[in-house]
């Protein structure tokens, strides 16, 4: 995937788009969800703790007046005095105090006296209550064994409604301090709802429940589908007992005093529904964002591209030879500059290609030229060979040697090679000296000297003929007697070859231009400049020729060179 | 390295965005092992309900509590494995001996309290109540002289089709009326199951309770029952009255049985003991009516002396299915 995305600058750009745009907006969704939720359920939950705190001490508070209540009739000499004799009148003044302590209480919590063997003595309840309660079980013994404590402990009436009872329970003690019967206050579901009025709402729910988790009263949601029950199973199988249960939040509030734990049920704030659909909003403004996201970065991303591909294809056609490829050139960016650039370089190029392909074929042209200018040569020289052997039958030696000294002459000068040895060269000189003697009549002498380790040396050919024609025809040419010798030595890494001449020296403007190399100079001269021009191309300004006069009149010119025996040149091509 | 440092914003990031789904509430402490206790139990929620819930006050201990059929719980029990269940509570001690590889012997601390009739020979079980069957009838439609007095009657067509019995898939002590039947009668058991299917006339009630409603209702005139239930309803209110077969009768009791591998031993056993304590004991008789299978237990209401049946428990543990099964083919043949 990362690979495919990397091979394009398009699908680079985009997903550069995509997520400099979708992350941004997601995160802050997302933040911003979790802000709200936060902060609002923080605000509402503490609410409802302040709420079930409420709850808790609403019930706390009955459970104290109740105890007050017990405690008050459980030290009342009349109750005692009805559970000890059956004096009519103490009874009386007994069930008055109860009348009146369930009236403070809420007016129909069932106060009951029994005897310390459990029998019902005294009731305020109509009938239903029960008439005995076994004294070894259940409250009535704790109420015994904590003879200075109410007990508060919840009951189920198994007979009957069915419904749990809570019921409070007081030692009643004679004067040696023994347990002579029981002050018990029940009160059903009816008694213990208005407690909690005005406190839980018709959305809330209320549960009490003993220390082992059992409910004792539940109301509002609480009371529904035994959801408090549950509350017990979470403790039992260690779950998180407060965590939400079917739609409410849960507020546990302990009573540590009695026993008795509070938990306010409260609707969810932010219930699923709400959650799914802040969810699904931020989930259909993401994808709106998406969409126009990915229409935007893939257009932008296109017009980015679409230049940088057609070059690319435009590129890809030049390489293939198409040199007639232009880029449609629409918009000014440096994208629009980079395709006229191009489109440029390629007009170039092709002019280019154009010249080339011209000068292509005038060289060709030029060589077919020689070719055929190279069949001329061959036939002057069959032409000097006929007259050299005609003039030998004829006996003219002059023509004979003449011609062999001309066809010798050029055969070296038409051959195809650029590089002779010193000893040819010298050979050439040579001939062209003794051709020049004849028309000179023997007026000069040329000779030359070549030690024989120097005679293999190359050298580029006719670089010494030319040397020896200038002094023929500038050096001697108002003499009527004169010498030309051409001496070979070798210097260090050099070869040195000195021309000089007996004539009438060269002039000192001609000597310097040449020295100077100065070609414009040299009208006539153009010998002994190319010369020098030849060797310097071949071996470098360090070479080449150079002229000065003799003091015994007369001109000296040296050619200096590399000792080079038997390779070619680099240059040589 | 450019890639790391991205990696670990973005991680950090989405860890800031998780705290803040979580809710901070706070972790309950789990109620400890040594504290809990799983009982399964077949009696009516009227007789365990307060019993657990003093066992738990008196003991801090937390107790599990699954109601259901003797069957289905003994089933339960069977198929639920080991560490599930740790006291069976209630179910005919004959149904407990039925399964008896399920438990584990123990003998309550008290033994020698107890009634010797009401004991375990090898403490598979610990009696909890004596339960002696007895015959009802209703007394505005029924006469006292005409009252069902022996088992032999209801064999015969004096009762047919007026006769609640429930259902033995149901309840269990159906087949201990229909074992002590049988043995009451010592005749061949078939004949006797037939006789007494001709005698019920295809009449089945649903379960225990049904029997006295149709009985105290007039629907039926007689029922065999129990005579816990039978004094109940008699309290309440119903239209009945009971009747002890003159060939005498068996009270099988029920039991509590602590289940093999059970997850809290010794809590299970420390509940055995509170079931036959002397307060249990004395409750039973107190509030539900029962007779005691301890000794020294006050009955402050008058009753009668029951002449009991020899009734032989092993052999009605013995046989339980393949009567059972016996008494299904019957009652579709009679269908």
């Amino acid at each position: 995937m990362i690979q495919f995305i990397r091979k394009s600058f398009k699908r680079k750009l985009l997903v550069c788009f995509l997520a400099v745009s979708i992350l941004p907006f997601a995160v802050g969704v997302m933040m911003m969800t979790q802000m709200f939720r936060l902060r609002v359920a923080g605000e509402y939950e503490q609410k409802n703790q302040e709420q079930a705190e409420m709850a808790a001490q609403a019930i706390d508070k009955f459970f104290h007046e109740m105890d007050e209540a017990l405690e008050g009739l459980a030290e009342d000499g009349n109750i005692l005095k009805a559970l000890t004799s059956q004096d009519q009148k103490a009874v009386s003044g007994a069930y008055e105090r109860l009348y009146g302590a369930a009236d403070r209480l809420t007016g129909t919590v069932q106060m009951d006296i029994y005897s310390a063997e459990g029998d019902c003595r005294l009731s305020t309840g109509y009938g239903t209550g029960q008439k005995k309660m076994p004294d070894y079980w259940g409250i009535l013994k704790v109420a015994r064994t904590h003879p200075d404590e109410t007990i508060i402990r919840d009951e189920k009436e198994y007979e009957g409604s069915g419904a749990m009872l809570l019921r409070a329970a007081r030692a009643v003690l004679d004067e040696e301090g023994e347990c002579a019967g029981f002050v018990v206050a029940s009160m059903g579901p009816e008694e213990i709802q208005p407690i909690f009025s005005g406190i839980c709402g018709s959305q809330d729910g209320v549960a009490l429940l003993n220390g082992f988790w059992e409910p004792v009263y539940t109301a509002g949601t609480a009371a529904q589908g035994g959801l408090a029950w549950v509350l017990r199973q979470r403790v039992l199988t260690g779950e998180q007992i407060l965590s939400s249960l079917d739609g409410n939040s849960l507020y546990l509030e302990e009573l540590k005093d009695w026993g008795f734990l509070c938990v306010l049920f409260r609707p969810q704030l932010i219930t699923e529904e709400i959650h799914e659909s802040m969810y699904r909003l931020a989930a259909v403004m993401g994808a709106a964002a998406l969409i126009f996201c990915l229409w935007v970065s893939a257009r932008m991303s296109s017009s980015l591209s679409l230049p940088l591909t057609n070059l690319n294809q435009a590129m890809d056609q030049v390489k293939k030879g198409d040199l007639e490829t232009r880029v449609a050139v629409n918009r000014q960016d440096e994208l629009g500059q980079l395709a006229a650039s191009f489109n440029v370089m390629t007009g170039e190029l092709k002019d280019y290609m154009e010249q080339q392909v011209s000068q292509q074929k005038k060289l060709n042209e030029v060589s077919i030229a020689m070719m055929q200018a190279q069949l001329n040569p061959h036939f002057l020289y069959n032409t000097l060979d006929t007259m050299k052997w005609m003039a030998k039958a004829n006996h003219i030696p002059e023509i004979a040697v003449m011609a062999s000294r001309l066809a010798k002459i050029l055969r070296t000068s038409i051959s195809s090679d650029q590089f002779i040895t010193l000893k040819q060269e010298l050979e050439l000189a040579d001939s062209y000296a003794q051709i020049q003697a004849i028309r000179f009549q023997n007026r000069f002498s040329f000779s030359y000297q070549i030690p024989p380790e120097l005679e293999g040396c190359m050298v580029p050919k006719l670089i010494v003929q030319p040397v020896v024609e200038n002094a023929f025809i500038h050096g001697l040419a108002d003499c009527d007697q004169g010498n030309i010798w051409v001496t070979v030595a070798q210097k260090d890494q050099d070869v040195l070859i000195q021309v000089e001449d007996d004539g009438c020296g060269i002039s000192p403007e001609v000597m310097e231009a040449l020295n100077c190399r100065k070609q414009k100079r040299l009208p006539g001269r153009l010998g002994l400049y190319n010369v020098d021009t030849i060797i310097r191309l071949y071996y470098g300004d360090h070479y080449g020729l150079k002229v000065s006069r003799r003091q015994e009149g007369g001109t000296k010119a040296a050619i200096k060179l590399p000792l080079n025996r038997g390779e070619k040149v680099g240059h040589d091509n | 390295m450019k890639k790391k440092r991205w990696m670990i914003a973005a991680a950090a990031l989405l860890v800031c965005l998780g705290v803040g789904c979580r809710s901070s509430k706070s972790e309950e402490s789990q109620v400890s092992e040594d504290k809990r206790l799983v009982v399964y139990t077949s009696h009516k929620e009227e007789v365990y309900g307060p019993i657990i819930r003093e066992f738990e006050e008196r003991t801090g201990i937390w107790v599990d509590v699954r109601a259901g059929g003797t069957t289905e719980l003994l089933n339960a029990i069977r198929e639920g494995g080991e560490g599930v269940c740790d006291v069976m509570f209630g179910g005919g001690v004959e149904s407990l001996e039925a399964y008896r590889e399920c438990f584990e012997p123990y003998r309550c601390r008290q033994k020698e309290l107890m009634d010797q009739e009401f004991v375990s020979p090898e403490d598979d079980w610990t009696a909890f109540s004596e339960l002696p069957i007895v015959f009802i009838y209703n007394h505005k439609l029924v006469l006292p002289e005409n009252a069902p007095e022996s088992w032999a009657e209801l064999i015969t067509d004096k009762w047919k089709g007026q006769i609640a019995f429930a259902d033995t898939r149901k309840s269990g002590t159906s087949y201990t009326i229909l074992a002590t039947m049988i043995q009451a009668l010592g005749a061949d058991e078939e004949q006797v199951l037939e006789a007494f299917a001709a005698a019920l006339d295809g009449n089945i009630s649903a379960g225990s309770g049904e029997v006295v409603s149709e009985v105290s209702s007039g629907k039926r005139l007689v029922g065999i029952t129990l005579e816990e239930t039978a004094r109940k309803k008699i309290r309440q209110g119903a239209d009945i009255s009971m009747a002890y077969p003159k060939e005498g009768t068996s009270a099988v009791p029920d039991g509590t049985a602590l289940v093999k591998g059970a997850p809290h031993p010794d809590n299970a056993r420390l509940f055995i003991d509170f079931t036959v304590s002397e307060d249990v004991q004395q409750l039973l008789v107190d509030q539900f009516l029962r007779r005691p299978v301890r000794q020294g237990i006050r009955q402050d209401e008058e009753v009668k002396a029951v002449k009991l049946l020899p009734f032989d428990l092993d052999w009605a543990g013995m046989h339980q299915d393949r009567i059972l099964s016996l008494w299904q083919e019957i009652m579709e043949r009679e269908q």
